[in-house]
């Protein structure tokens, strides 16, 4: 069994690396075929009116001149040694950035998961008790509206009624724990409006098997069955799902956290698009890659280990 | 006495499940119900466990148990009898546990939360049963998950939770149709044993069982009782095509070897 | 049950509806949605302009719908790109057809790991924001996932036992999978378009709001709501009207997703 699992490992490390190559030769690849020339932007933001020897003495102190291929050879070994380079834009080192700036972002994605979940399960669970229908009617179409609204409408009118008229909030430079709830809850309200419905179906499958018929033969009360039997095997369907989504969140977050101001990765990333701040691009796309990538290979592990058992037992 | 008195089931196209069906089933004795598919011997059981699908109402009738109408009761109070004073035999041994428990938790949850025991407790009593019920190997089949016994091993568990919970009646559906003759044997003899005196509702299409168990059968024909009576007298005088066809059948069978008929 | 029927066709019929007035609305707009005017600036609704006028003067409506014609242009153009190439190179690479390489299944699944959304930053940050960028990145990353899903499923269709018989009767294998295998996967593949679209506008919008977008010389919803805010203290009223196209819009498209689907399962 061990065996098995380590095969399934190395096979998922070795699609990951593929990925992180993919993605990041892709952001290198697209650089070159662009029609903006980074060493003419660079120097324009240094020198203002740059002269065509100027542009080309700062393109060969970049490298850009070198051929694609070694340009980004030499920047995966720098990556390999934990050298991401300096930022175009304003000097400071790639990786100390980054650093700062990541687990802002990841704050607010867990921050945002938890809510989900409890959001999830208080919601399904209580719909689920409830003898009538109507209520779950009215909880789906309440979470087909909420995965239609965008997330950045709610951010802003959520921001602009709290901060502005009620003076809850402040709205700028925000780095304290609780301006992390606030995008939290925007980025929550759609993964919980995706993932309730999909809970009620689970539970509403698992509640006409056979051996919930047998279990209520027995006299087990609904409550007992649900907490006890439906919401754990609901739940170790969706967890794979759910693991994927936060992957997703993570990209959300560039457009959540421009909206309040909270100098997370996503922030970054918007920045330096903004700045065609190359070196710190390409940083950023092999960070949010591998974080994606990971959350993938997580659920991807727990979905096989589950359907593994199920073959065996 | 469980008594089901002119029950009618009517689903939302407006078909009667159930049409003025009256059965009585006095402790200490089983009564048989057979029928083809799709006669209403499921909707009848699902009725008085307080179970019907969402969309089949209550037309007309009463369900008596001794003097308590279960039609009248609350869904809690109606839970709370399940188990504890009308008891099940799933048809299908192999999907009536939650796959993913052990079958000493399933067991030992039922016996704690029903019984209002204590955990050691329940297990104790857990273990007298499936002694009662010829499970010998108790510790293996405790610490074993539903997929890993075999048919005749869950049914007897079932059996063994029927016997530690103790109910006045038990209503078995089809519970020799998932398993083997020796298996099929071994849980008729814990019925006729073990429930002596309990009022026990035999679902089948076991002509064998139905003869040697039942002293009274009913049968079930679109909704309505068709038939109802000894099952030797319905074997040798049967009323309704339906019965005719199933006496003719089990004859053949009830010789044990192949018959030619000339068509 | 036909009150029923009814219902769910109608529940179909009317997004379809609302999608294409979206789409070719444009053609009915009373003004030109470019034509700023600012002796005429905040106005309220009137018969000269129906949604009145944004901080420039410019008709709000005809902004609506031309805006319209942009984001579901890009995202139903997107889809039947997505739609025509994904089926027939997700076909023609299924197992089925290129026996037994498993290089493809991983190279899939590494490419997929990645959000559309993701991919959209990678293009953007490399070639600037702007329509032809976005659509491209859209395109590609949703052709990805299509991709998969058609050789999953092909795959899945394939060991099932009316395949076999259409082998056994001497079926060619593009017959096959045109004429019985396809028809099994329309369902699916057009669930995942809509539900695609509706995430797609999402996206366009949310880039276009925080100044990721399409440029100035287009019309789109999310730089409207942009503007909108800025104005919100004074005309609170003007940020409904983009906000209400996006909302409405992606909703139709959840609606028809789910809804097609579940028809399949009655």
């Amino acid at each position: 069994m061990r065996q098995d699992m380590k095969k399934y490992i190395l096979k998922k490390l070795i699609e990951l690396l593929f990925t992180l190559f993919f993605v990041t030769m892709l952001s290198f690849l697209l650089m070159r075929l662009s029609s903006v020339d980074p060493a003419t932007a660079y120097a324009k933001r240094m020198i203002g009116s740059p002269t065509i020897e100027q542009i080309e003495a700062i393109r060969i102190q970049l490298g850009f001149d070198k051929p694609l291929l070694i340009q980004y050879g030499r920047w995966v070994i720098d990556l390999l040694h934990f050298n991401l380079g300096t930022s175009l834009a304003n000097g400071h080192e790639v990786w100390t950035d980054i650093a700062t700036a990541f687990p802002k972002t990841l704050g607010i994605v867990s921050l945002a998961s938890v809510f989900q979940i409890i959001a999830i399960v208080v919601m399904g669970c209580t719909v689920f008790l409830l003898p009538w229908k109507t209520p779950k009617n009215v909880l789906k179409i309440i979470c087909i509206l909420g995965v239609s609204i965008p997330s950045f409408y709610l951010a802003t009118v959520y921001l602009d009624f709290f901060a502005v008229k009620k003076s809850l909030i402040s709205v700028t430079g925000n780095t304290s724990f609780l301006s992390y709830i606030s995008p939290a809850l925007c980025i929550g309200v759609f993964g919980a409006s995706f993932y309730i419905p999909l809970l009620m179906d689970a539970l509403e499958h698992e509640s006409n098997e056979d051996y919930a018929f047998y279990a209520r033969c027995r006299g087990l009360s609904e409550s007992r069955l649900l907490f006890f039997h439906f919401l754990p095997r609901a739940a170790v369907g969706l967890i794979p799902n759910f693991l994927q989504s936060i992957g997703l969140a993570l990209a959300n977050a560039t457009v959540i956290e421009q909206i309040f101001s909270i100098p997370g990765f996503g922030y970054l990333i918007v920045n330096h698009v903004l700045d065609r701040d190359t070196p710190m691009i390409h940083a950023e796309v092999f960070f949010l890659a591998l974080a994606i990538a990971l959350c993938n290979i997580a659920a991807d592990l727990i979905q096989w280990a589950i359907q593994r058992k199920k073959v065996v037992v | 006495m469980l008594k089901i008195n002119q029950l009618s089931v009517k689903e939302k196209s407006g078909r009667f499940l159930l049409d003025q069906v009256s059965i009585e089933i006095p402790s200490g004795a089983i009564i048989g119900l057979t029928g083809h598919s799709g006669s209403g011997k499921t909707t009848l059981l699902r009725s008085i466990f307080g179970m019907l699908h969402t969309d089949c109402q209550i037309k007309d009738g009463e369900i008596f148990m001794d003097d308590t109408d279960l039609l009248c009761l609350s869904r809690r109070e109606h839970r709370g009898l399940c188990g504890k004073k009308i008891g099940f035999i799933p048809q299908t041994p192999m999907t009536a546990f939650d796959s993913r428990l052990k079958i000493g938790y399933q067991i030992q949850e039922t016996f704690q939360r029903r019984l209002q025991l204590t955990k050691s407790k329940a297990i104790a009593l857990a273990k007298e049963k499936l002694d009662l019920v010829n499970l010998k190997e108790k510790q293996r089949v405790l610490n074993a998950y539903p997929g890993e016994l075999s048919g005749g091993m869950l049914q007897r568990v079932a059996a063994a939770i029927l016997l530690g919970m103790s109910p006045d009646y038990i209503l078995a559906d089809e519970p020799t149709a998932a398993l083997d003759e020796e298996n099929s044997n071994l849980l008729l003899e814990v019925l006729r044993t073990q429930m002596q005196d309990k009022g026990i509702l035999f679902v089948s299409h076991d002509v064998g069982a139905l003869q040697k168990l039942c002293n009274n059968v009913y049968v079930l024909g679109t909704g309505k009782v068709i038939e109802q009576g000894n099952m030797d007298q319905l074997l040798t005088k049967p009323q309704t095509d339906w019965m005719k066809q199933f006496s003719s059948l089990s004859r053949k069978e009830s010789q044990g070897e192949w018959e030619w008929e000339k068509l | 049950m036909k009150k029923r029927r009814e219902a769910h066709n109608l529940s179909i019929i009317i997004p379809m509806l609302v999608i294409v007035l979206f789409l070719i609305g444009y053609l009915f707009a009373p003004n030109n949605p470019m034509e700023s005017n600012l002796l005429t600036r905040f106005q309220k609704p009137c018969t000269t302009y129906p949604f009145g006028t944004d901080q420039l003067g410019r008709c709000i409506f005809s902004r609506i719908l031309y805006g319209g014609w942009t984001t579901l242009g890009i995202v139903l153009g997107g889809s039947m790109i997505v739609f025509s190439l994904g089926t027939i190179i997700g076909m023609a690479t299924s197992r089925a057809v290129l026996k037994g390489i498993t290089l493809i299944d991983g190279l899939i699944n590494a490419v997929t790991a990645i959000p559309p959304i993701a991919y959209l930053i990678v293009f953007i940050g490399a070639w600037g924001s702007g329509a032809k960028t976005t659509l491209f990145a859209l395109t590609v990353s949703y052709i990805l996932r299509y991709i998969k899903l058609v050789r999953t499923r092909t795959d899945m269709e394939m060991g099932k036992a009316y395949v076999m018989c259409a082998v056994a009767s001497g079926a060619s294998k593009l017959r096959i999978l045109i004429i019985h295998i396809l028809p099994n996967l329309i369902a699916e593949m057009i669930r995942f378009l809509c539900l695609s679209c509706a995430d797609m506008i999402l996206a366009i919008t949310a880039f276009s709001f925080i100044g990721l977008g399409l440029g100035d010389s287009v019309v789109d919803w999310g730089s409207m709501i942009l503007d909108a805010r800025g104005a919100l203290v004074l005309h609170p009223i003007m940020i409904l009207y983009p906000i209400g196209a996006v909302i409405l819009s992606t909703l139709c498209f959840n609606i028809l997703g789910r809804r097609l689907t579940e028809k399949e399962a009655t």
